[in-house]
């Protein structure tokens, strides 16, 4: 391989590329992915906002009467619960004629459909357990249901404190949450998170980036296949072959693809980002409900943000472009070995195949560290093998699950088995480019690829 | 300017597809390579090109390695092909641009082949105001249109040098001639060509020049006139009134095609049609036409090829396959 081979590269990457994104399947897709980026956020802004407006705080609760079982022994005022206006129409039966079996029967069987009942408990070990039953043809809906949960719980833990003589600073204080984050130093010298299992942020990042980059890999081989299948099956490469060498016109196809996709990621990026931006400018309902609904987003966007550092950031960037071009590259040998664009189909299953397989060995890595943690070993493994890293190391790296350094050799590793890839590739795809006949098989390709490459 | 081939050898797998192809073009006009199906022609056409590898043997322009990509060539594939799916315009532009044109360029040369070829209105389809502007794409031309649409791609670079392979098959008789007129053109701008075809006449008509092929193996070759004058005046055709069938069985002339409008004879030299001649004068027979003439060059090609040429097989094996040469 040398310079003269490229010759005619900038033609052929010009024309796939002005083609590839004239396509409506192209601009269709990019279309909904800078739209979904888009309007996301501020939708679940606007959504939230809407159920934060305070409307549900002020609108009475649909729980007529709470038969209340208390088997603590504290002495709770359930009168300074119904001070609210939400729970002012509500009673609590402290004192009922009832066992708690019988309240819960007639719960069954009775024809009161907004009534609940309620057992208060205590161990010693795992703290306050608190039950609450309702009829199964209960008028109360489980959004009443989940708010009284949730201001009950405020108001339980309210009593016991003042129980226990607790002024409202000091309860304030030590109603705060404790978050402990244990770090160590990566090989690279910055600091990561020292943990065994994934969080579930971290969880749904890498989940999120492994679809992502599948998808672009899935949809950059694809058109690369299909062009070099249409290529053949229309006979247009003979001609073109006139003009350019076979290597300038696979590369020139393989850097169209990661142009496009590189565009499209982006688009995808800025569209998320502006939608932060129209966010914090969206007016909330109140004050309050604003810095819950549309701060939040933000702190996710922002979050993602406090493992990535510009090295990181350059490193994913081309660990990304090298895997979609080693696919790709593998998804061009699959165009390459059909004659007819009928038959393209039929060639991509082992394609197909290798691709599910190093997708999901990255999920059950994903979901291992989620629940058990441990696996380093198979992590590093996932990180460094091309096949699998390419859709996992990106991510890997910007939540700092991977040092810098780790994520620099597995990049070596992907140019170098890159590399080798499209050499093998350009070879068998110059020796398939004028084949016409039955579709060849990997059996075939690998008979091929010894007689080009050793030849 | 010459172009020569020196000894070109292919083989595919088991099968010897071109067998010790050589000859040469030194001056400006069409050389022919004939032959029936699977004879070798698209195969020694496309090792020429450097599009598929050669076992054994040169191609040689102005005595040096001949590379498509420093020669100006045109060529037109036997195996047509466009992208069915993108506008026409945007391919001729694409194909432009591999040959080393601006667009300017092109442009200017696609209108005048556009015009030249009558498919301007595929070219530049009407904007229709208040509608969307839809180019042409491929696969909404006829198989003629395409055709005069690749005879363009082959032509939009000026080359010095052009390849048809089988430039008129399939073409209807007006689209057949317009496409002739544009070869005599580039014969008349001094170009060199090199045309493969299975129609003889167009040949005739071209060619001064030719190499029959027949299961890889050039089997005639050299100067048309040449090749019919070493064949000798051999075939006779006879008109006369009477029954002149005793006379020719007398003599011992093989009758090749005996039909209400005259016997067509083969004879062993022209001394045998002059007896002939001498014989019928004397029984004082009606002779309304007496023709000795040299053979077509369609006799040749039957000749020397045979009846027992395969037809094209595709190949179907990783030994068999063709290998685009990289280097």
């Amino acid at each position: 391989m040398n310079k003269n081979d490229f010759k005619g590269f900038k033609q052929v990457f010009l024309f796939e590329f002005m083609t590839g994104v004239k396509k409506p399947a192209f601009l269709v897709t990019l279309a909904i992915i800078c739209i979904m980026g888009l309007v996301t956020t501020p939708i679940m802004t606007i959504v939230g906002n809407l159920k934060d407006d305070g409307a549900d705080d002020k609108k009475k609760s649909a729980i007529e009467s709470v038969y209340v079982y208390d088997e603590t022994g504290l002495s709770i005022d359930y009168e300074a619960f119904t001070a609210s206006e939400k729970y002012s129409d509500v009673s609590f039966i402290t004192d009922t004629s009832m066992t708690y079996d019988q309240a819960v029967e007639s719960l069954s069987t009775g024809s009161d459909h907004k009534d609940i009942v309620m057992k208060t408990e205590y161990d010693t070990e795992k703290g306050f357990d608190v039950t609450i039953l309702r009829s199964e043809k209960s008028g109360i809906k489980g959004s009443d249901l989940d708010k009284f949960e949730e201001d009950y719980s405020e108001f339980l833990r309210n009593e016991i404190l003042k129980g226990l003589e607790v002024s409202d600073e000091n309860y304030e204080y030590m109603s705060k949450e404790f978050n402990i984050t244990v770090m160590k130093p990566s090989k690279d010298g910055s600091f990561a998170e020292d943990s065994e299992t994934l969080s579930l942020d971290d969880y749904f990042k890498l989940l999120g980036g492994l679809l992502a980059v599948f998808l672009l890999i899935n949809m950059s081989a694809g058109n690369v296949s299909s062009s070099i299948a249409t290529e053949k099956s229309s006979r247009v490469i003979e001609f073109l072959l006139t003009g350019t060498r076979p290597v300038a016109l696979l590369s020139g196809k393989i850097a169209a693809r990661l142009l496009e996709t590189f565009i499209t990621v982006v688009s995808a990026y800025s569209s998320i980002f502006l939608s932060q931006v129209i966010s914090l400018l969206l007016p909330s309902a109140d004050t309050a409900s604003a810095s819950t609904g549309t701060s939040d987003n933000v702190i996710m966007v922002s979050s993602f943000w406090e493992t990535i550092t510009a090295s990181r950031l350059i490193v994913a960037l081309l660990y990304f472009l090298a895997g979609l071009a080693l696919f790709t590259v593998i998804g061009a040998l699959a165009g390459a070995s059909v004659s007819k664009i009928d038959e393209l189909q039929d060639a991509l299953k082992f394609y197909s195949f290798l691709l599910l397989i190093c997708l999901y060995t990255d999920f059950f890595l994903v979901m291992y560290k989620l629940y058990s943690g441990g696996l380093e070993g198979f992590k590093n493994f996932c990180a460094l093998f091309p096949l699998t890293g390419a859709f996992l190391t990106p991510a890997l790296l910007l939540t700092g699950n991977i040092s810098t350094l780790l994520a620099f050799i597995a990049l070596i590793l992907l140019v170098i088995a890159a590399v080798v890839t499209f050499i093998f590739a350009a070879a068998v795809y110059e020796s398939m480019l004028l084949y016409q006949g039955k579709r060849l098989k990997a059996k075939d390709i690998i008979t091929l690829m010894k007689k080009q490459v050793v030849t | 300017m010459s172009f020569e081939v020196r000894h070109l050898q292919k083989k595919f797998g088991d099968k010897q597809a071109v067998e010790d192809l050589s000859f040469e073009l030194k001056n400006p006009g069409v050389y022919a390579l004939l032959g029936t199906n699977g004879a070798g022609k698209s195969t020694s056409i496309r090792m020429m090109l450097g599009i598929l590898a050669r076992d054994h043997g040169e191609v040689l322009f102005n005595g040096e390695n001949f590379d498509t990509h420093k020669v100006n060539v045109g060529y037109l594939a036997e195996e047509r092909g466009l992208y069915p799916k993108y506008p026409i315009m945007d391919q001729l532009l694409y194909f432009a641009s591999l040959k080393g044109l601006s667009t300017d360029t092109a442009m200017e040369r696609i209108k005048y082949w556009g015009k030249r070829l009558e498919v301007t209105e595929y070219l530049f389809p009407d904007r229709k105001k208040g509608k969307k502007f839809k180019p042409t794409l491929a696969d909404q031309l006829s198989k003629g249109n395409q055709q005069k649409i690749q005879l363009m791609a082959a032509l939009i670079s000026d080359p010095e040098f052009l390849i048809l392979d089988e430039p008129l098959s399939g073409l209807d008789p007006v689209n057949a001639e317009l496409f002739k007129s544009v070869i005599h053109e580039e014969i008349d701008k001094q170009k060199y060509i090199i045309m493969s075809s299975h129609q003889m006449p167009v040949i005739e008509e071209f060619c001064e020049d030719i190499t029959i092929l027949t299961r890889g193996k050039a089997v005639v070759h050299g100067n048309l006139n040449e090749i019919k004058k070493s064949y000798g005046r051999v075939n006779l055709f006879v008109k006369c009134d009477e029954d002149i069938s005793d006379t020719i069985k007398t003599l011992g002339i093989k009758v090749v095609n005996d039909t209400p409008a005259g016997i067509q004879l083969k004879v062993r030299d022209e001394a045998e049609a002059g007896h002939l001649l001498r014989q019928l004068t004397e029984a004082n027979k009606t002779i309304v036409r007496f023709e000795l003439r040299e053979p077509s060059l369609h006799e040749i090609f039957i000749e020397s090829v045979g009846k027992g040429a395969d037809d094209d097989e595709p190949i179907e094996t990783a030994d068999a396959m063709e290998v685009v040469v990289g280097e």
